[in-house]
């Protein structure tokens, strides 16, 4: 019996060495553990091998994938430092890991003694105070603001976000008082601007028409990214807007028509691309989706 | 992470850990259908991540690396059950011969252990966080990790001892001086 509980004590500690093991050589254990680890590895060889051997393993799996020497580190980088920054900006790998950072919040720095709580406690709480007052202010000035904009039973919002980003664009920048980034006089420079404005590419309508003459365009929020929004104007003089966000492998869509406060909004999808016309009335927002339906091929 | 922008920054990982994850020999035997079938799964994930986001769910890089898992589990299942073939998880893998090299030895894995090696290892989670992505827990992923670091070491090892075995089997090759 006592030997049977011997075996299952020893199993449980390798075990558990194990997944300290694996801990320190995936970067997993926090500084003070870490220190710990390596003051024990420097007393047992055996453990040293172990730790040698599958830090070779790991760095033998991300060569043979073209990853980098610390996965975890060219994550972190990627995600929240400019790359082009000059590499004396950024840390590198090893001197945090010798700084002990630890990325995922897991090593994080022991928490304060109660005495020093206390010292940082009332600071913090004044801070917590202003920050409250700052947002009750920051809310107030937005409830204003909505209110001035759009007051109540004002126009609804679509529910679809396609078209609540067309709408949104074409209320605030194909009124008449609203700028134009960039004029159309030459509408090949106009299509070479929202070229260059796109890596991947845009559609590039037919930008003259019997029906409408191009105003101009920007570049405008879309639904998930930014939109390329082109303003039109009709024989009457009124204003129209194509809004064109490119959109991963959408489905094929026909136009969907919706009104909405007032802007007659056509959206549909579609080789690569989400769009939605809008326009104070049907005849002139017809005739965009018509001059956006002529240009299928998007000019990547 | 926590917007869709650094999901984006992040693609590259992503994608390199989706590469690793899908050759398996077995349903995708060539890096042009994995490349493919990374884009799609790629995709998928992108566009369920976007969802999410806009129902204000906290976007983790454990929940980004898990979407993507889950969505090859699915399409592994499906090719599976097409093939009239229930097991695809761990136990199910045909033997392979072992040449030595790691690509091979994380190809040999079963499914379940592939996944959180490269999760740990290639895509750089740590342990909690690719036990999070996998919804397993802690221990289950940790024991998964050790099973799979000594099956990558045992055919490595097998691998290498191959090599100068088939030295003597040129019994026609003799040492001219």
């Amino acid at each position: 019996m006592a030997a049977r509980r011997a075996l299952a004590d020893r199993q449980v500690k390798r075990r558990v060495d194990a997944a300290e093991v694996f801990a320190y050589v995936d970067d997993c254990l926090a500084s003070a553990e870490r220190r710990a680890f390596e003051a024990r590895m420097r007393d047992d060889p055996e453990l040293r091998r172990e730790v040698a051997q599958w830090e070779a393993q790991n760095r033998a799996i991300r060569a043979a994938y073209g990853a980098p020497a610390s996965a975890r580190a060219a994550i972190e980088l990627g995600a929240s430092v400019n790359e082009n920054a000059p590499a004396g900006m950024v840390s590198s790998p090893p001197a945090r890991r010798a700084a002990g950072a630890r990325p995922s919040g897991e090593g994080r720095a022991k928490a304060p003694s109660r005495g020093s709580a206390a010292a940082v406690a009332a600071p913090a709480r004044f801070a917590a105070g202003r920050r409250v007052v700052r947002f009750l202010a920051a809310l107030a000035a937005l409830a204003a603001g909505l209110l001035i904009a759009a007051p109540p039973g004002g126009p609804a919002w679509p529910r679809d976000p396609l078209l609540e980003a067309g709408l949104a664009a074409y209320r605030a920048f194909a009124v008449s008082s609203a700028p134009i980034e960039f004029a159309a006089a030459d509408p090949d420079a106009a299509r070479r601007w929202l070229a260059a404005q796109f890596a991947g590419g845009v559609i590039a309508p037919q930008f003259a028409s019997d029906d409408l003459r191009l105003v101009g365009g920007r570049v405008a929020p879309g639904m998930a990214t930014r939109a390329a929004f082109l303003v039109y104007e009709d024989r009457l003089g009124e204003r129209v807007g194509l809004l064109i966000e490119p959109v991963d492998a959408p489905p094929s869509r026909k136009p969907v028509w919706r009104e909405v406060g007032g802007a007659t909004l056509a959206a549909w999808t579609g080789a690569g691309f989400g769009l939605v016309a809008a326009g104070p009335r049907r005849e002139p927002v017809a005739a965009l989706v018509r001059l956006a339906a002529e240009a299928r091929a998007p000019a990547r | 992470m926590s917007s869709i922008q650094e999901w984006c920054d992040g693609a590259g990982g992503v994608r390199r850990f989706g590469l690793a994850l899908v050759r398996d020999d077995r349903f995708v035997c060539d890096d042009v259908c994995a490349a493919a079938l990374v884009d799609q799964l790629f995709r998928q994930a992108s566009l369920t991540l976007v969802r999410e986001r806009r129902a204000d769910r906290r976007l983790t890089r454990a929940r980004a690396f898990a979407q993507f898992v889950r969505l090859y589990r699915r399409h592994v299942r499906r090719l599976a059950a097409d093939e009239g073939d229930g097991g695809w998880a761990e136990g199910s893998t045909p033997p392979r011969r072992a040449n030595g090299s790691p690509t091979a030895a994380v190809r040999a894995l079963p499914l379940e252990l592939r996944e959180t090696l490269l999760l740990v290892v290639l895509a750089g989670l740590t342990h909690a966080e690719a036990a999070e992505a996998l919804d397993i827990s802690l221990a289950v992923a940790v024991r998964r990790l050790a099973r799979a670091r000594a099956r990558v070491a045992a055919h490595m090892a097998a691998g290498s001892a191959q090599e100068p075995a088939a030295w003597p089997r040129a019994a026609h090759l003799r040492i001219v001086k």
